[in-house]
């Protein structure tokens, strides 16, 4: 573990306040890499449009539910499972993953993600680093929340900006 | 304008108003089943399905059938989805 992690506001909705991880030394945030690298690629074009209106639906009117998102060990992911997907338009399966960590109904934390290739995270190779590092995000500030170091109050986390995690 | 406030933009209005509209349903009826003092396991057992079957239909994440709908309202007996049923105003040209 080398590099100092912060935590950063990605977008804030009136239910919902979605944070992202900033890795010492990288010019954009974690979610801001996702959503950069798929914008213009249309093989996951449907996926990402899902994504982002699953996304303002948590944040706009719903709040971030746990049933509502995936549980990948200690992190979660969005979209919701493939069978919902498909009945929104996309008859191939999605393979796409972005990886978060929830904290309350009114916090969630967006890594990174990528497409999964294959039945299982390990099984892709592009995807796996993601799903590691979200994991890694995952422990320390679940622990941390645990020790009352991290808190949130209803849409915020608090002093969000003294939080360093490492990777 | 970053990309994601993009994709917003150029997203059909139809898959946000789907994600909203099922979500909608899902907790429509689990509003009734609370009034109702019933679960998931009461609302499968009046149906004669699985609970497992009525766990997924109200996730949320599962696209109901009218014809499935019309049969939930029935055995709860509380209207699920209503359409409006004024005309529609005539929009000018």
């Amino acid at each position: 573990m080398n590099n100092a992690v912060t935590i950063e506001p990605f977008k804030a909705f009136a239910k919902v306040t979605f944070y992202t991880f900033l890795v010492e030394g990288q010019g954009a945030t974690e979610t801001e890499k996702f959503f950069d690298s798929f914008e213009n690629d249309p093989e996951v074009a449907n996926d990402l449009n899902t994504l982002v209106s699953w996304l303002i639906e948590i944040g706009e009117r719903r709040g971030a539910r746990p049933q509502l998102f995936r549980f990948e060990d200690a992190a979660n992911a969005l979209p919701p499972p493939t069978r919902f997907l498909a009945e929104l338009g996309n008859t191939n399966t999605c393979r796409l993953r972005l990886y978060c960590v929830w904290l309350s109904e009114g916090v969630v934390v967006l890594a990174g993600g990528g497409v999964k290739r294959s039945q299982t995270v390990q099984g892709s190779p592009d995807l796996l680093p993601r799903f590691r590092f979200a994991n890694r995000m995952a422990q320390q500030l679940l622990k941390a929340m645990q020790r009352g170091d991290v808190q949130c109050r209803g849409n915020k986390i608090i002093h969000s900006e003294e939080i360093e995690l490492w990777d | 304008m970053d990309a994601f406030d993009r994709i917003a933009a150029r997203t059909p209005l139809e898959t946000g108003r789907l994600v909203t509209k099922m979500l909608d349903v899902a907790e429509r009826i689990h509003a009734i089943l609370e009034v109702k003092g019933m679960n998931q396991k009461d609302l499968a057992q009046a149906m004669g399905k699985s609970e497992s079957e009525i766990s997924k239909w109200l996730t949320g994440l599962h696209n109901l059938e009218l014809k499935t709908i019309a049969r939930i309202e029935e055995v709860l007996g509380e209207e699920i989805l209503s359409v409006p049923k004024t005309r529609p105003e005539r929009r000018a040209a």
